[in-house]
């Protein structure tokens, strides 16, 4: 049908296809101006050896991607962001689907909880990372006080980056669970009164239908939260102090292209920093595309 | 039905036309420095901005005298380091500087050669309160061209001197620091300080002026050599400046992971610490603690062991900041006039007398010391600025960004001091990339 139309449109259709673009024509520009501009500038410059205040640039060709690859920084950076997404995707969705079952049945307080779990969602993030800054601190922080010890919690180089990833999963569960609630209540309830009739325990019931007819809201979040754990920034910006011992061994790409750009001025290095995680999450995503087909159920 | 679709023609026409010219304004001013009403044109008045809060009261008195001698109104801002750079920056490539503000010895270089500040020769020419030989030479040439253009005028100095809280020391049986220590006397007394939850001091790695700097100096040692071309990390003498620091930090000091959490500042405000190196600009913050503190002169050491501090053998790092101008103000002979009334001797005594930090004109500091006398006794941050004591101007280069990568760097060799050694001589080669990445 789309080929027909292609090949011959008719007056009302063109004229309809023409008022179509003009109303999305502000869509369009904002993106052009505010997105595929500045990418387009960015790779420009990950071209170039650039000049003090943005001036007297000059063209280096691949020299910076030669150079950032061979930068062991980057790839511990990498490392390190890789490892907060494992930590905060898969945690912050189970415990997230979990919370959205059991909140999702009749009972007392229901909103109450709701509303509590979404709140470090309303949080500016910067205020979160302090607080869990403080609760951290090896001297006069609550969580050493309680348990009456001196764990270096942010500051052990091989485990500052599961303390990170934790208040990273505190969170997003909020944000997590009401997309699950939504999903959880588009499945219809025959499902579960016919499993119910023929023995299914509560369990299985999850499994069986909760689990794969969820999936496409599962693959959404899956998807959307894996591409801004990977962009991780404010969270470890504000945790980890710049002389922390585990600094090294958390910092993520998008900090190092901040210390680059903003710190160093070296902007021809940090637009390529941030052109190779770009990459990085185009490959994620066609390959999270491809299994999509495999995984996810669509009624 | 046709005059609907006009209208709706003309709001989308009217939306887009908004979203261009709002980008449009800022695409207009990104060209630098070539629009003529750059700056702050829009309001009237002067807009300062510096990065350190507790100045801001002082300064802003001695901004509104100016204000009432010309008439013009001066609006004093304060955004802290880390964003006062960021801004800047922003400003110089967007064309919105503010008008008057401070420069510091990491990126003068920078600024005078994208001639982004105001240059100064003719307004100094021409004004009977300015004369450059007034004020200490090094901090002059840190904001004058090679070729002789002046962009910045000396605001302040700072030096380095020994605090100690009298409380803690009583409390473990130790003499108080002398005007005569040397970095040898620092450390025992800082072992004996330590234990118990209580440290002998506590200065991370990122404080280089006030701490490890000095001690290479004093041991004869070197950051950067004159000509900045080479590191002196790998310096025999300044690794053994170094070595001798590592011991302080490995038994007179919390571990690494701690300081970094916890500020040493608050560490010795608050009682854990027991002796703190401190630059005098530090001293306005230090009245909001009520803390039983002495003040004596910074270590020396002791080179050629004869038990007397001999030239040479104490050293203060210094720094000074100077008052620029953008060069693009609307206002530049305001702006001129006001550096200038901040400058001179009056303004200098002023901002000395108000306990704002130490003067950058010669000897209108003992007005600061006198400020302070009902609390402290200050006088050891002059003590090095006499006699064969030696002040070092503050390592620079260009760029300086090896100033930021060793605090990094260091992070290992204060957590293992046994490492220092090899630490030092890995950041030399290091520091010798980037030097050699300025250069082009």
């Amino acid at each position: 049908m789309t080929k027909a139309k292609k090949a011959k449109m008719t007056p009302a259709q063109r004229n309809e296809a023409v008022w179509g673009l003009v109303f999305v024509a502000p869509a369009i520009l904002g993106l052009i101006i505010l997105n595929f501009w500045p990418i387009g500038n960015t790779i420009w410059q990950s071209l170039h050896r650039t000049g003090d205040f943005g001036l007297g640039n000059t063209f280096v060709g691949l020299d910076n991607y030669v150079n950032v690859c061979g930068d062991s920084e980057f790839w511990q950076s990498m490392l390190n962001t890789i490892k907060y997404a494992i930590i905060e995707v898969p945690f912050s969705i189970v415990i997230a689907l979990i919370l959205a079952v059991f909140l999702n049945r009749k009972m007392k307080f229901r909103s109450g909880y709701r509303t509590i779990f979404f709140l470090p969602m309303v949080a500016a993030p910067a205020a979160v990372a302090m607080v869990w800054k403080w609760l951290y601190n090896q001297q006069y922080g609550l969580l050493n006080q309680i348990f009456d010890a001196s764990i270096a919690w942010i500051s052990n180089p091989a485990t500052a980056w599961i303390s990170v990833g934790i208040i990273g999963v505190w969170s997003i569960i909020g944000y997590n669970m009401v997309l699950f609630i939504g999903g959880l209540q588009e499945i219809p309830h025959d499902y579960y009164e016919a499993a119910d009739i023929d023995g299914a325990t509560g369990i299985r019931q999850f499994f069986s239908i909760t689990v794969p007819l969820l999936s496409p809201t599962t693959f959404f979040i899956v998807q959307t939260r894996i591409i801004s754990a990977l962009q991780v920034f404010d969270l470890i910006y504000m945790v980890m102090d710049r002389t922390n011992v585990a600094f090294s061994k958390v910092q993520s790409v998008v900090m190092l292209f901040y210390e680059y750009t903003f710190t160093n001025d070296n902007k021809g290095y940090g637009s390529t920093l941030v052109v190779m995680l770009l990459i990085f999450i185009l490959i994620i995503t066609v390959v999270l595309q491809k299994l999509e087909k495999k995984f996810v159920f669509y009624n | 039905m046709r005059l609907k679709r006009t209208m709706a023609a003309l709001l989308t026409a009217a939306m887009g036309l908004t979203m261009l010219t709002a980008c449009g304004g800022s695409g207009g001013s990104s060209g630098g420095n070539s629009g003529s009403g750059g700056g702050s044109g829009s309001s009237d008045a002067l807009q300062v901005t510096i990065w350190d809060s507790t100045q801001l009261e002082g300064i802003r008195s001695i901004c509104n005298e100016w204000s009432e001698e010309s008439g013009v109104d001066v609006q004093v801002e304060v955004v802290n380091w880390d964003n006062y750079w960021t801004l800047l920056e922003a400003g110089a490539s967007g064309g919105q500087m503010p008008d008057v503000f401070w420069m510091h010895s990491n990126n003068s270089q920078r600024y005078m050669d994208a001639e982004l500040l105001l240059n100064l020769n003719d307004y100094i020419d021409a004004d009977d309160s300015i004369d450059m030989a007034n004020y200490y030479q090094d901090i002059v040439d840190l904001y004058t061209q090679d070729d002789g253009t002046h962009y910045a005028i000396p605001k302040d100095y700072d030096t380095i001197a020994l605090w100690y809280n009298k409380d803690m020391f009583d409390a473990a049986g130790v003499e108080y620091p002398t005007n005569d220590w040397t970095w040898e006397d620092l450390y025992e007394a800082g072992k004996a300080l330590t234990g118990d939850g209580k440290y002998g001091l506590a200065m991370d790695t990122d404080l280089n002026q006030e701490s490890y700097y000095n001690i290479v100096y004093s041991y004869g040692g070197y950051i950067i050599n004159d000509e900045k071309t080479e590191s002196g990390w790998d310096d025999p003498k300044t690794i053994e400046a170094m070595e001798m620091w590592g011991q302080i930090v490995g038994d007179c000091m919390p571990q690494q992971s701690m300081m970094a959490e916890a500020g040493e500042i608050d560490m010795f405000t608050s009682g854990v610490a027991a002796m703190q190196l401190m630059g005098s600009w530090r001293v306005a913050a230090m009245q909001e603690y009520d803390l039983n503190c002495g003040v004596v002169n910074i270590p020396y050491h002791d080179a050629n062991g004869n038990g007397q501090c001999d030239a040479g053998e104490r050293v203060s790092i210094y720094n000074g900041l100077g008052w620029a101008a953008s060069a693009n103000t609307s206002m530049p002979d305001e702006a001129y006039s006001l550096i200038s009334y901040l400058c001179s001797e009056e303004g200098q005594t002023k901002q000395a007398e108000l306990g704002v930090t130490m003067s950058a004109y010669m000897g209108t500091s003992d007005a600061w010391v006198d400020a302070r006398a009902d609390q402290w006794d200050l006088s050891a941050y002059l003590n090095v600025t006499t006699g064969d004591d030696l002040l070092v101007i503050f390592p620079y280069s260009r760029a300086s960004i090896w100033t930021e990568n060793a605090k990094q760097e260091l992070v290992p060799a204060f957590n293992d001091p046994s490492t220092m050694a090899d630490t030092c001589k890995a950041m030399a080669v290091s520091m010798e990339k980037e030097l050699e990445l300025e250069k082009k």
